[in-house]
């Protein structure tokens, strides 16, 4: 079950996710409802403090291919090149982002270095705290960007 | 003559991003370090003339490590380049005595203006 959230706040949360991409290495994302390949890939961290709460990134693996190309400006690119290509990815989504899920004065201001998973990978959670939107680019390759909240009652979320 | 840069960043890929990004005839990268320790032993032997760092590292983070680096050397410079985009982040980096803070991503023109005002502050 995901959790409703507002929609003003799915936009700038989309806006925010959309022009990182854009900026990070040059890729249009719109949001879509279309699933995940059966090839994909996640990374994860921990938004740490009082609230602590989980983000995800789960991505098809062409997508961050893709990422990793941009960025390394190659073709050819290693299994090492997308993990930390897509980790550093994450990592200035989540910087960004952090701000906007769990906004002042909430304590929540670090977040844990992000890992790469080879794979889908969901911690345990209560799934009447988790929503998630998807996003895919112009060769609908597709990624999710999932939360995962404290228990409910206990979340920095209204 | 160019400036020596030290990076500290614990993605090989944001070393990369930065090093891109500097004109070879003004800047040189000198050292690259991925933790607040590296930093702190190689700062010395580096001499770096800036410091580039993240905020998020493994171990010491980089507003411990930058605030260490200035209390051995109150003449260094230091440039935070983070994604975090926390304002008490922001103020910390201040109140120890950085010289600028840049959010990832950032793009040349964005970190040019950054150093110059870095190098342009006694």
């Amino acid at each position: 079950m995901n959790k409703e959230i507002s929609e003003e706040f799915r936009e700038t949360l989309s806006r925010s996710v959309q022009e990182i991409t854009r900026r990070f290495a040059g890729i249009e994302l719109t949001e879509t409802e279309q699933p995940l390949s059966e090839d994909t890939c996640t990374i994860h961290t921990v938004l740490e403090g009082e609230d602590r709460a989980d983000l995800l990134l789960c991505a098809d693996t062409a997508l961050l291919i893709r990422l990793a190309r941009n960025i390394m400006c190659r073709d050819a690119v290693t299994a090492q090149d997308i993990e930390d290509v897509a980790t550093e990815y994450f990592n200035v989504v989540c910087g960004r982002i952090a701000r906007l899920i769990v906004p002042p004065p909430h304590k929540n201001s670090r977040f844990r270095i992000p890992r790469f998973y080879a794979g889908s990978y969901l911690p345990e959670g209560d799934p009447a705290s988790r929503w998630s939107i998807g996003y895919n680019n112009t060769q609908h390759e597709s990624l999710q960007l999932i939360y995962l909240g404290p228990p409910s009652g206990k979340r920095p979320l209204s | 003559m160019s400036k020596k840069i030290m990076v500290v960043d614990d993605s090989r890929i944001a070393q990369l991003q930065l090093q891109k990004e500097l004109p070879e005839e003004e800047y040189q990268v000198v050292a690259c370090c991925q933790s607040g320790e590296e930093a702190l032993n190689m700062y010395e032997e580096a001499q770096p003339d800036l410091v580039t760092m993240d905020i998020i590292l493994p171990g010491m983070d980089g507003l411990e490590t930058a605030r260490t680096i200035l209390t051995a050397h109150p003449d260094a410079r230091i440039l935070m380049v983070s994604s975090l985009a926390y304002d008490d982040a922001v103020e910390e980096a201040n109140k120890i005595g950085a010289k600028g803070f840049i959010y990832k991503p950032f793009d040349q023109d964005q970190l040019l203006q950054a150093l110059q005002k870095a190098f342009a502050d006694a």
